[in-house]
């Protein structure tokens, strides 16, 4: 038995427990919640155990056919990757504990969230782009039943569509899949493992484009993202798992992949390929942030945000430059702590008071206040402002598509500029209502619907309904996060060290 | 071993003493006969398989020590033998699976007669995958489509009998045409041995004599067993036969019959008539076209459709498209992913049926709309259902990927083709999991909830109490949702002896691929 067979134990284990959990069911909530909470800190200790003694040979463990097997092996992008995914992990639990107490199926929900935690794990670790696309499959697998968890017909709706957009895109990722297994070589290799030969294939850059649209299905990127937007039915620590942990990483993680481990930027940098792919993402980054300002709903309206940070962090991967690279991975770490922030504090919002739409939180920062501190720290991250992280990794972006200095990257970094300002807009006028409820009149194309809610706000701001925020579970991932925010927007460098790696 | 080349004779017969038998005995012991005899096969194929792979090579066997043209002709190589262990492992499980099923379906007195079909089915499966004979191909098709018809036939509903005239009616069309394809080649060459034709027809070609004749000869064979295996345009029949008849015969007629055919026109195909002849008379691309077209039409069809057994049935036709497509393609690689996936697809064919008769039979309905929260009554099936469900969704582990993978690589490569198989393989990877993921979903829905959700504008207080209720009851299904259901050992073993075959299939696919590559090389 290899000593290396280790890593593969962030990846089983909760799969494993995540299976015995729904063969044994736990009945008393609080016995469960501890066993799973230190059952998710110790798989975070192995993980982060294996960074640190990591050796970049690859393990198999099973051989399909020919020369492809499944195996695993940890470069720096799995490192990074790997982080951010077991570092959110715990609080994400934690905050799962206190947002489902007063939920049904427990069981079911916490084996289906503690099993998505080792299959993230394993598109993390994977070796190869065969494994990837496994694990990748799974991924849809183990998160369907949690959007579908409501069980509501809204819920099942979602379920069905989040299902039919993930496989549809995965069935067209293995069109890349094939291609590659054709020319001989699935591994990851950094500069990717194109031959000079099999380069000159006609079939190489449509491959490459399709595969990359079907990864970017998982990513939100713009055709493709009707899923995310429906899936806001979900449980709020589903969601966040969806957009800030989880899934949409790992749909950006593939395609990063895909452009700089598989094809290779030599392959394909300055085609029109490229340019095909690189423009859908800055379409995206436009369209993104153009409709979650139009979007009213709460957590719809962070839906919107996801897919234009998800669309910053593939454009900054289709630059297809080292900087470039950097410039994702630092996005990437930034946006999920931003996100899963603000998702949190939506969450706690909407679980407490029950409100949903935006016109609705007029005042609500006196009331909830340190939800409200949180987010409005995770919203000045969002846009960008400097001492806080998103300032740092925009900027990364930017130096990118500078440093390149081609049409379509200089057209990105506007579109960058343009999407900062609509991001201060959609983040910031929550914040606005939130603290400065006077300042919220009813506009005059407002709808019955929403003046009859500011109405029934400015009741009850007068009544002092008081509503409780004080649930430790929850707000305690919330605080830190937040603290995250401004340690990672202060002291930067170390991490740009670590994934600056190429250059 | 010469003793061992005896087992392919032996497990023909076996099977057509075992139909004799049956017709003789009670209910209950025809059915354990059967069982032991379909269970004997599999032995002798597997035993079979592993001495020719080892060996390496084929061997043609003379029944009764005569040869050609008095006595008849065996063969057997590792191709042969482990289609023979595909064939005999499925009835067996099936028969095994779905046999408890069978005792209330059919009238007492028919039951043993059920079972001599199932026997002489397995044999003139047998015997068109060991035959080195056209004509004997021809005699055990008839006999196939007779035990065909009575094994539709013998559930005796109404709709079931319009099914089997049917059914009936088409497959003489097809081997009509086929009867005239083996009339028309035996003139031309003067052989019936398959062997013998393929020198005749190269000799054929070298002169270049008949060439109009012998487009017509493959052209009259193909449709004959296209029609037979139900490709695209001649699938009329296939959803009324798999939707209508019982377990054991949908998941029968499903697997192993059409792939029976199919293996016929393959062995036709690559051993026959050899490659020089096909690829000249274009006939791969016809098999490659109508491939792609059912693997589109029959999702598209499947999706329209409101019953649960038929949607499976219409998935069958996909199916066969890409079994097509693969041999349109025409390479060995392409064949290799075909026959691949003939297994891969027989054998997650067999589990959805028998998995979906418990759902239907349970909810006394046939409609996809009603099998809501069923999943929760029918633990174990609808675990496995989903599995086959995925499997031929094309998820990874599992049989289906493989094949999709196998196909795919095998298409890279061939100009414009290249193309449009993969995104056909796309498309309909995605219509797959529209359609088979709906009824998956709908499976784990718990009903009360649906109903809730729609109720709970108006809910009063003294509703309260009943929620609460409901919601306990739906708790205690959560405790129960994976066990499996236990009500009957035989059904269970036989569903997951399926789906681990469906796991053995994706997760080592490696030595299967080697045996049918190195069955191929050794088929000419």
């Amino acid at each position: 038995m290899n000593i290396n067979y280790f890593i593969l134990l962030p990846v089983i284990m909760p799969i494993v427990f995540g299976i015995l959990l729904l063969l044994f069911p736990v009945k008393n909530d609080r016995a469960r919640n501890i066993i799973n909470f230190i059952f998710v800190l110790i798989n975070t200790a192995f993980s982060f155990m294996t960074f640190l003694y990591w050796k970049e040979e690859s393990i198999s463990v099973v051989r399909l056919f020919g020369d492809f097997t499944i195996s695993f092996r940890i470069d720096r992008a799995a490192c990074i990757f790997g982080v951010i995914v077991s570092g959110l992990w715990p609080f994400a639990s934690l905050y799962a504990y206190g947002y489902m107490a007063h939920q049904e199926r427990k069981n079911t929900f916490f084996s289906f969230f503690t099993m998505t935690y080792g299959v993230v794990m394993g598109i993390a670790f994977a070796g190869n782009l065969l494994t990837m696309y496994v694990f990748y499959e799974m991924l849809t697998l183990v998160t369907f039943p949690l959007v579908l968890h409501p069980m509501t017909k809204a819920a099942v709706k979602a379920a069905k569509t989040y299902l039919v957009y993930s496989l549809g895109g995965a069935a067209f990722g293995l069109i890349g899949l094939i291609f590659m297994m054709s020319i001989g070589s699935v591994d990851f290799v950094y500069g990717g493992c194109i031959d000079g030969e099999s380069a000159g294939s006609m079939f190489l850059l449509p491959a490459f484009v399709l595969a990359f649209c079907g990864f970017s299905v998982k990513a939100a990127m713009a055709p493709f993202s009707g899923w995310l937007i429906k899936a806001a039915v979900a449980p709020t620590p589903v969601t966040a798992l969806l957009h800030a942990v989880a899934v949409v990483n790992a749909g950006s993680f593939a395609c990063i992949r895909l452009i700089y481990y598989i094809f290779g930027t030599d392959v394909i940098y300055g085609t029109w390929a490229q340019y095909f792919v690189m423009s859908l993402t800055i379409i995206t980054i436009v369209f993104g942030s153009s409709f979650a300002v139009k979007e009213r709903h709460f957590k719809r309206r962070l839906a919107y945000s996801t897919i234009s940070n998800l669309s910053y962090i593939l454009f900054a991967a289709t630059i297809m430059t080292p900087l470039g690279l950097t410039a994702a991975f630092a996005h990437m770490i930034m946006h999920s702590l931003t996100k899963i922030c603000s998702f949190f504090c939506c969450g706690i919002v909407m679980e407490q008071t029950g409100k949903e739409y935006v016109y609705q939180l007029d005042g609500m920062g006196k009331k909830m206040r340190i939800s409200f501190v949180c987010f409005t720290i995770a919203s000045l991250s969002l846009i960008g402002i400097p001492m806080f992280c998103g300032f740092q990794s925009k900027w990364r972006i930017g130096v990118a598509a500078v440093s390149d200095a081609q049409p379509l990257t200089i057209a990105g970094l506007i579109a960058l500029l343009l999407s900062a300002l609509l991001t201060a807009i959609y983040m910031l006028s929550i914040v606005i209502r939130a603290y400065f409820p006077e300042m919220a009149t009813v506009k005059e194309g407002a709808d019955n619907t929403e003046k009859k809610a500011q109405k029934k706000n400015k009741n009850e701001l007068s009544s002092n309904t008081d509503y409780k925020e004080h649930c430790v579970p929850m707000l305690l991932p919330v605080i830190c996060f937040a603290v995250g925010i401004i340690i990672l927007g202060v002291f930067w460098q170390p991490v740009l060290d670590f994934i600056s790696f190429i250059n | 071993m010469e003793f061992i080349r005896n087992f392919p004779f032996f497990s023909i017969m076996l099977c057509m003493f075992c139909a004799i038998i049956c017709s003789v005995l009670r209910r209950k012991a025809a059915q354990y006969f059967t069982l032991a005899v379909l269970f004997t096969v599999m032995i002798l194929s597997g035993a079979l398989l592993y001495n020719t792979y080892n060996d390496g090579g084929s061997f043609v066997y003379y029944m009764g020590h005569f040869p050609a043209p008095w006595g008849n002709e065996i063969r057997g190589g590792c191709l042969e033998a482990i289609f023979a262990l595909f064939i005999s492992t499925v009835a067996f499980l099936s028969v095994l699976a779905g046999g408890k099923a069978i005792e209330y379906d059919i009238e007492d007195k028919k039951e043993n007669l059920f079972f001599i079909l199932v026997c002489l089915m397995t044999s003139s499966l047998l015997a068109m995958c060991y035959t080195n004979d056209l004509f004997t191909g021809y005699v055990f098709i008839e006999i196939n489509t007779i035990a065909g018809c009575g094994l539709i036939m013998v559930r005796q509903l109404g709709k079931s009998i319009v099914t089997a005239v049917r059914y009936m009616v088409i497959s003489m069309l097809g081997s009509g045409l086929f009867l005239i394809g083996v009339t028309l080649l035996y003139t031309l060459t003067g052989h019936l041995l398959m062997s013998n034709i393929q020198e005749s027809v190269k000799e054929l070609i070298s002169t270049g004599d008949y060439g109009m004749q012998l487009t017509i000869v493959i052209g009259l064979m193909t449709v004959g067993l296209a029609i037979k295996a139900g490709l695209f345009p001649f699938h009329l029949w296939i959803p009324d036969a798999y939707g209508q008849s019982n377990v054991i015969s949908s998941s029968l007629l499903s697997s192993t019959v059409s792939k029976g055919y199919i293996f016929l026109l393959i062995k036709i195909y690559f051993r026959t008539l050899g490659l020089e002849a096909i690829e000249k008379s274009g006939v791969l691309n016809v098999c490659f076209a109508l491939g792609i077209v059912a693997m589109i039409m029959g999702s598209v069809l499947a999706l329209n459709e409101k019953s649960f057994r038929r949607m499976i049935a219409f998935s069958s036709i996909a199916q066969i498209g890409y079994i097509f497509m693969g041999i349109g393609i025409g390479t060995k690689e392409a064949v290799t992913a075909a026959i691949f996936h003939i297994f891969a697809h027989g054998l997650t064919k067999s589990l959805l049926f028998i998995s979906s008769s418990e759902f239907t039979e349970g909810s006394h309905s046939k409609s996809i709309d009603d099998l809501k929260s069923l999943g929760y009554k029918y633990r174990y099936s609808a675990l496995c259902y989903s599995i086959g469900a995925f499997s031929i969704v094309g998820f990874p582990l599992l049989g289906g990927f493989i094949s999709k993978l196998l196909l795919g690589g095998a298409a890279i490569g061939h100009g414009p083709m290249q193309w449009i198989a993969l995104l056909a393989l796309a498309v309909s990877t995605i219509l797959n999991a529209v359609y088979f993921l709906r009824t998956v979903v709908y499976l784990f829905i718990p009903k009360e909830h649906l109903e809730d959700s729609n109720k709970s504008a108006t809910l009063g207080d003294h509703d309260r109490d009943a929620e609460h209720v409901e919601n306990n009851e739906t708790e205690k299904s959560e405790k129960l949702l994976l066990l499996p259901g236990m009500h009957c050992p035989r059904y269970v073993i036989g569903i997951t002896a399926l789906v681990l075959l469906n796991f053995l299939l994706g997760l080592c696919s490696g030595p299967i691929i080697d045996i049918i590559e190195q069955g191929l090389e050794v088929f000419e």
